[in-house]
């Protein structure tokens, strides 16, 4: 069956990790038992990423930076760099992405530790703040929180976690990284063919609003509160409307996983406009079913 | 210095934070300040998790034992490949939370020529759907490797779909 020097064999790994299923598959010649040590070590990126950036850990870096007001706090790379690129996302959006709007996801409700159960509360109020009120300090790895403020990293921390995920795993040439629906490909699949994916309609069940060939990509979705997540407008604090879904297909996970939210929450002709000026592909759903690519 | 936006990409962003971090390795990685009272692992290798929550282990393959609010992801890899079905009409049905949904598949010289959904109970009403099953038909099954999206879902259609199949193969 096996064609010399043509890999071909699946292998498949799974892990529960950021309150998902995250799904490795890697097309090699090797062995799984030889791939597990190289597999297991890439997967506890997401713990690491989880452990420093959980809104729902009392104990994570972020959630001890929440209380830390006024002073400088030096911080883990991890850290400092997430929240870098949020401020940054934050600005390129005029504050429509907003890290900052934790404690208001928290007041909605959105504060159950999905491994203990356990409601976990800042006791921060969720009022005045804005992303304007966290200072960066890159030359001392510092930040400085103006205000009070409970960072939620949680819609880009997944992207990160594949693509440390995907670092790790630099030595094969050919594998994707799936977690709850956000994922990179690299290379090719077992037919050798680029990674075929399909992005699930928001609206119908099982099917595909569109199927993407992917090779050496990001593509990570950001839905509606009707698919469980819970996106808020960083100028308004409410929850946003109007689409059902965006994707985006961008060279990293970080970035798909980061302007996938933003468009989703600038709406369709706004998102539609940032996604062109960064210079990468997306498709929008809309409320009502239909499916626009850019 | 004058107040200049540095217009980078956040591609380039992105790309230069994950190798900034990849590089500062595990060890650096953790978190600097010791006056914050977090966790701080021992081992190069981050396995370590606080004690208060447990340690996943690694599952030998995907579909097995999946934590109960894990949602599935589309059966791309169990999706018959162009297996070839008998012709016919088969129906299915499926149910979710959103309700329950009917469908009519119709195979005409083995492949799948169309599927209509004859009834909705579904939370979004049949209208808003109607135009979609014809994806289905172009995509034979889904012959995807993996599916992006926002996962929670209901399966009632995939469901209502591969039930009908499933009769179009016996």
């Amino acid at each position: 069956m096996a064609v010399s020097a043509v890999p071909t064999r699946k292998h498949e790994f799974a892990d529960a990790a950021m309150d998902t299923l995250v799904n490795i598959t890697v097309i090699s010649d090797r062995s799984r038992a030889d791939l597990e040590p190289l597999v297991r070590r890439a997967m506890a990126w997401f713990d690491t990423v989880e452990r420093i950036c959980s809104r729902f850990d009392p104990t994570s870096e972020v959630m001890q930076l929440s209380r830390r007001v006024g002073k400088p706090v030096h911080v883990s790379t991890l850290l400092f760099e997430l929240v870098s690129l949020a401020l940054e996302l934050a600005r390129m959006t005029d504050g429509a992405f907003d890290p900052t709007v934790g404690a208001e996801l928290e007041r909605r409700g959105y504060s159950t530790n999905y491994r203990t159960g356990e409601d976990v509360h800042s006791g921060i109020e969720p009022r005045g703040m804005s992303f304007r009120d966290v200072r960066l300090d890159r030359a001392r790895r510092r930040i400085a929180l103006r205000k009070p403020l409970v960072l939620d990293l949680n819609s880009i921390a997944k992207g990160l976690a594949i693509d440390l995920t995907a670092q790790e795993l630099a030595e094969l040439s050919d594998f994707s990284i799936e977690a709850g629906g956000d994922l990179f490909a690299r290379g090719h699949n077992l037919n050798g063919e680029p990674w075929r994916i399909g992005i699930q309609h928001p609206r119908a069940e099982g099917l595909l609003a569109q199927t993407l060939n992917v090779i050496d990509a990001a593509v990570c979705t950001s839905g509606d509160y009707e698919r469980g997540q819970h996106i808020l407008d960083g100028r308004t604090h409410d929850l946003v409307d109007g689409l059902a879904s965006v994707t985006v297909m961008a060279p990293t996970a970080l970035a798909a996983d980061g302007l996938s939210t933003a468009a989703f929450v600038l709406g369709r002709e706004r998102g539609k406009a940032l996604l062109l000026d960064q210079g990468v592909r997306g498709v929008f759903v809309a409320d009502d079913g239909s499916v626009e690519s850019v | 210095m004058a107040k200049r936006r540095m217009h980078r990409g956040l591609v380039a962003l992105s790309a230069s934070a994950v190798a900034a971090i990849y590089l500062a390795g595990y060890v650096r990685t953790q978190p600097a300040d010791a006056t914050l009272d977090v966790v701080e692992p021992t081992a190069i290798v981050a396995t370590v998790r606080p004690s208060s929550t447990p340690q996943p282990t690694l599952q030998p393959s995907v579909g097995r034992a999946l934590p109960a609010t894990t949602p599935v992801p589309a059966p791309a890899a169990s999706a018959a490949t162009s297996a070839s079905y008998k012709d016919g009409t088969y129906s299915g049905q499926g149910s979710s939370r959103r309700g329950n949904v009917w469908v009519n598949v119709i195979i005409s010289a083995g492949n799948i020529a169309s599927v209509t959904i004859t009834r909705s109970t579904l939370q979004y009403p049949v209208r808003d759907i109607a135009g979609l099953p014809s994806q289905v038909v172009a995509k034979q099954s889904a012959q995807v490797d993996i599916v992006s999206g926002a996962t929670y879902s209901s399966q009632a259609f995939r469901t209502a779909v591969s039930q009908a199949l499933s009769q179009a193969k016996a």
